[in-house]
């Protein structure tokens, strides 16, 4: 069926209903008046004449339904009107009503809120490129009833060099500094994460660069890389921020680029730059 | 033929259709005047009763195949003729065509001895 015929038939079922309704009573008076003319044109009297034509013709009411099942959008009009019926039947026992919509309520609720934990911690995939191969590795010290503890730096670097299945370690943890000289002086969280942290989660910078292998040899000089809300918080969104000195107190760290929008923090805590 | 009264049939599934769009390829016919002219062609084979044509009219005119217009007879009677759209003399050559293969099929496997 061509779409504006199937849009006419569906605003002239729910909208011009009356018309429409006017119209096939007229359609099915024409056949019935003239079969009745000519019964009378047979022979018969005008009132005889008419009960055969109705009855030739089986039942206005009935064909006229059949009428009505062929028009499209005749299957929402009944369904609203199954609709008015139950309301009108609820109405009739308000307690009983309240109780079923308090129970449905209740119901799609509680399913929503569920759903909502599991989209979001299970099926919603990490915003990172393929999120699907990237893991989270704890241990457990299960006889002094710690369930999570933190990896040494020798078993960081056994697990680097013996496993197979990673392509990857990444080590980050969270640090709180000070910083001077920045407005007030304020208290910031640095992650503290390993050159290839930003490679793992495939994030490029907005301006200058990330870590680099060479940040992390013992005599390289400390840098930073700011993440984009706290340039735009405390440098204001300057463009010149590459290269100028981010005075942490413990060490002068040089700021070498700034990160996209978005959040990019491995842990719970919305970290404020990233040092190595 | 004409005059002879034949034995009156069912109708297949799909041909008050085809019958109702070849009528109306002749002429612009309203509601009791198609009957009169399919038991007309079909010498009183086919005898369309309202309960089946009028629902098969409605179906064809949304489908776009027929439209309707309304216009007075003679004795002052409100009635909507219906005339085959540009859409519905395509479709009635594809069902046309369609009815022919049907026939020859039927007719080979039916006179195979």
């Amino acid at each position: 069926m061509p779409i504006t015929s199937k849009i006419k038939s569906f605003w002239a079922t729910l909208v011009r209903r009356q018309q429409v309704e006017i119209d096939l009573d007229d359609e099915l008076s024409a056949w019935v008046d003239e079969l009745t003319d000519r019964k009378i044109r047979s022979g018969l009297d005008a009132e005889a004449a008419r009960r055969a034509a109705l009855l030739e013709t089986g039942g206005m009411g009935q064909v006229k339904e059949r009428v009505r099942e062929q028009r499209f959008g005749f299957g929402l009009l009944a369904l609203s009107r199954d609709l008015a019926y139950a309301l009108r039947g609820l109405r009739r026992v308000p307690g009983y009503a309240a109780a079923f919509v308090l129970t449905l309520g209740l119901g799609i609720g509680a399913n929503t809120a569920i759903f909502s934990v599991i989209n979001g911690v299970l099926l919603r995939p990490l915003p990172y490129p393929d999120a699907d191969r990237i893991m989270y590795v704890e241990q457990a010290a299960v006889r002094s009833g710690m369930p999570s503890i933190m990896f040494s730096f020798p078993e960081v670097a056994d697990y680097r060099e013996q496993a197979t299945t990673f392509d990857e370690f990444v080590e980050f943890g969270d640090w709180t500094f000070n910083v001077l000289d920045r407005g007030d002086p304020h208290r910031a969280t640095g992650g503290l994460v390993t050159p290839n942290y930003f490679k793992v989660l495939g994030i490029q910078p907005q301006l200058g660069r990330t870590l680099i292998p060479e940040d992390e040899s013992p005599d390289a000089p400390p840098v930073a890389v700011l993440t984009h809300e706290y340039w735009l918080r405390v440098f204001g969104g300057d463009v010149a921020v590459v290269g100028q000195t981010l005075n942490l107190t413990v060490k002068q760290a040089i700021i070498v680029g700034v990160l996209p929008p978005g959040s990019h923090y491995a842990s719970d805590q919305p970290q404020d730059f990233y040092v190595s | 033929m004409a005059g002879t009264r034949r034995q009156k049939t069912d109708l297949l599934r799909g041909t008050l259709d085809l019958l109702i769009l070849r009528t109306l390829e002749l002429q612009a016919l309203h509601g009791i005047a198609i009957a009169d002219r399919i038991r007309q062609l079909t010498h009183g084979t086919f005898d369309i009763q309202a309960g089946s044509l009028f629902p098969a009219l409605h179906r064809l005119e949304q489908e776009g195949w027929i439209a309707g217009e309304w216009t007075m007879t003679e004795q002052r009677r409100r009635i909507k003729a219906y005339t085959l759209t540009a859409a519905g003399r395509k479709h009635l050559s594809v069902e046309k065509r369609q009815w022919e293969r049907i026939v020859e099929a039927m007719t080979q496997v039916l006179e195979t001895s």
